[in-house]
């Protein structure tokens, strides 16, 4: 590709034909993924066998994937197609006439990005995490269930981003024998409603249009949400639900049995290919790992932003109470 | 299908299974369906696992419940049959 820029998301070095401003450059390096946005048009030719597809809460149809020849396709519907090659090293963008460059962007970093690290790493999670003195805690979750704003909340008090949106997590020993899951940081920045960031922030911060169609913003200053500069070992999870309580008077901590926690983790696990055997034997074991090793816990709250410091602070001394 | 409690059972290749705590979680490659097992669901694909046959189990866990025979028999030989209905277990030789 010429006239290409690399940048870094996660630990995947990709080369852009278009510039990524929410990502950091970088220099050298042998890139592991390729991206290339192609000229608008009505998509790529549709000889696609469709195998799958993600329905919003709503019902309706958010995105299909396909195999087309050697690739995968994934349709955005009514914002444009993604190409990805069965090794994830490449990945072409064909959008629809009119979709905004931003839309492209948030596509491929939000939603293909995860999908190409599923084909790669043991496991990617729905989640968000913050990095505390203890190690990495995780809010694993499904869309509009608080995952940004507790990390954004985190932020706020100091605490490392690891995440917003998708958790790599990868079984390695560092400095030490003893192999443990450590997270892996994604990229800067959390993707909040309007009125989270009010709720959050005592003064406006600058944002940044995500997509045309949402009225979220991205929150990149790292004085009020710092990132996290490396891997950390990852120390417990919290699953979310989908609206809390308004009546609780204070947040609630339950510890989740492990197989309550790994039937909840699989329906958060980014997955390109559910027909794939391998990687869905890989997923299976590292969440029994995950599950059997760490402790998880259902948190309830009500959703208050009032309420968002006593979750902080109960959520801060859990560890400790745990043994950790 | 019909089970009965000379039957040789055992997990078919296209079935995982990890033992979380005390309980177990099992997916179905074929299905893409998931399931799990309390802890004496689990203690019964234990000792089948190991031996593959549905009386070594009957004799294993009624030296470890306290339950009848017959209760255990026809505990056994339905979960059994669920399994298989679920393709979770096969019978030997299928």
């Amino acid at each position: 590709m010429t006239g290409a820029t690399r940048y870094r998301v996660c630990d995947l070095l990709v080369e852009s034909s278009v510039p990524l401003p929410e990502l950091s450059q970088v220099e050298g390096g042998s890139p592991d993924c390729r991206f290339e946005v192609l000229p608008a048009a009505e998509g790529f030719a549709e000889d696609a066998h469709w195998f799958h597809q993600w329905i919003t809460a709503d019902k309706e149809t958010w995105l299909k994937l396909a195999d087309r020849g050697e690739d995968y396709l994934l349709r955005f519907l009514d914002q444009g197609d993604f190409l990805i090659s069965r090794d994830g090293r490449d990945v072409r963008c064909c959008p629809l006439p009119g979709t905004p460059e931003s839309t492209i962007r948030h596509l491929f970093l939000d939603q293909a990005v995860p999908l190409v690290l599923s084909r790669r790493e043991s496991l990617v999670l729905h989640a968000s995490a913050i990095l505390t003195p203890q190690g990495v805690i995780a809010f694993v979750g499904k869309s509009g269930q608080g995952k940004s704003t507790l990390a954004a909340c985190f932020g706020q008090s100091g605490f490392r981003l690891i995440s917003d949106d998708y958790l790599v997590l990868r079984k390695m020993a560092l400095r030490k024998m003893v192999e443990d899951w450590f997270a892996i940081p994604s990229y800067p920045g959390v993707r909040l409603w309007p009125e989270a960031s009010d709720g959050i922030f005592s003064v406006p911060p600058e944002s940044a249009e995500i997509a045309h169609y949402t009225d979220k913003r991205r929150v990149s200053d790292p004085a009020l949400v710092p990132f996290a500069e490396g891997p950390s070992a990852l120390r417990c999870l919290y699953f979310l639900n989908d609206e809390g309580d308004a009546f609780l008077p204070e947040p609630v901590i339950l510890p989740l049995r492990p197989r309550e926690a790994f039937m909840k983790l699989v329906s958060c696990a980014f997955s390109l290919d559910v027909r794939d055997k391998v990687r869905l034997e890989r997923q299976f074991e590292a969440i029994g790992q995950i599950t059997a090793q760490l402790p998880c816990f259902q948190l309830e709250y009500a959703r208050d932003f009032a309420m968002l410091p006593a979750v902080r602070r109960m959520i801060v001394d859990q560890p400790v109470r745990s043994g950790l | 299908m019909t089970v009965v409690l000379n039957d040789h059972l055992r997990i078919p290749e296209e079935v995982l299974t990890s033992k979380v705590g005390d309980e177990t979680v099992l997916l179905n490659l074929q299905t893409g369906m998931y399931y799990s097992l309390d802890p004496v669901g689990t203690r019964f694909l234990e000792v089948l696992q190991r031996t593959g046959r549905l009386d070594e189990v009957h004799h294993a866990l009624l030296e470890q419940f306290d339950v009848s025979t017959a209760k255990l028999e026809a505990d056994l030989l339905k979960l059994s049959q669920d399994m298989l209905a679920r393709g979770l277990l096969v019978k030997d030789g299928e």
